[in-house]
């Protein structure tokens, strides 16, 4: 009787084993490659049209990001707790605002973020963000020494 | 003395069903909380933020790396030049809302100029992600 005329033995029970394995696999592959946490969304619509912005356009002081990211309304640094009340005050200054938020080199976008959540959350709807120099441009009244 | 009874067999192997089941359900987590998305072509760190409002429904997606390059589509471009390139792209696949990925710590000018040259070409909202904060 030769090996192939033996009847095939076959394992009573099927291996799970590399079921398992495929379904650790599985499990690795859709760990690595997901995503959790959706991020938040801040919209801005655009204003229309070519015009460029005039100095009677705004009629607060202007909010002032400094190269450290810290930031100054009104000659005074404001912590970032306080941002808001400060930007509330400002608000209650005129019926119709913009608010100008003036950026110096070197400072970064998370202090930028900052100001115009608080600025937000404040009631600020109209919100032109502009570099020192730009700002200059549109606000003779600023000068270097104004955000030291 | 309590008398437990005679001690039970234990089995030949370790039984598998438990654990299959409990793997089973972390895919099964795992596919229906996660989403999957194509890969970034550079690392941001978003900045932090509070405030959440309504999504768009589409929107090109614009990212600013910590170095300030800008990465539209697969392209790297340097902020300064950016307009050309966001003229041309914007004109030719016709998007009027783009959304930016920003990283915290690129600079703050580079943004608004972003943000400058896409109103100029007539983008009309901007999107700015962050990353939900306290």
């Amino acid at each position: 009787m030769t090996i192939l005329d033996q009847p095939v033995r076959r394992s009573r029970k099927l291996s799970m084993t590399p079921m398992i394995d495929v379904v650790f696999l599985l499990l690795i592959f859709f760990m690595l490659i997901n995503t959790f946490g959706t991020p938040q969304v801040l919209r801005f619509a655009t204003p229309a049209g070519e015009r460029q912005s005039v100095e009677k356009d705004f009629n607060l002081s202007p909010v002032f990001i400094r190269a450290d990211n810290s930031i100054r309304i009104d000659g005074k640094t404001v912590p970032l707790d306080l941002l808001r009340t400060e930007m509330e005050k400002l608000k209650s200054q005129a019926a119709e605002v913009t608010l100008m938020i003036v950026v110096e080199p070197g400072a970064k976008n998370q202090a930028l973020i900052h100001v115009i959540e608080a600025a937000r959350s404040a009631g600020l709807k109209n919100i032109a963000m502009k570099k020192l120099e730009d700002a200059k441009a549109v606000l003779p009244s600023i000068s270097d020494g104004d955000s030291e | 003395m309590i008398d437990f009874g005679p001690e039970r067999p234990r089995r030949e192997y370790e039984y598998m069903v438990p654990l299959i089941n409990v793997v089973f359900l972390l895919i099964t987590f795992f596919l229906i909380t996660g989403a999957m998305k194509a890969t970034d072509p550079v690392q941001v760190d978003l900045p932090v933020g509070t405030l959440d409002e309504t999504k768009p429904a589409e929107a090109i997606t614009i990212y600013v790396g910590p170095d300030g390059f800008v990465y539209i589509m697969d392209q790297v471009i340097e902020a300064q030049f950016a307009p050309f390139m966001l003229r041309s792209f914007f004109l030719k696949e016709g998007h009027r809302s783009v959304q930016v990925r920003a990283d915290k710590n690129a600079q703050a000018e580079t943004l608004i100029d972003l943000m400058e040259q896409m109103r100029e070409i007539k983008i009309e909202e901007i999107i700015i992600l962050t990353e939900p904060g306290r």
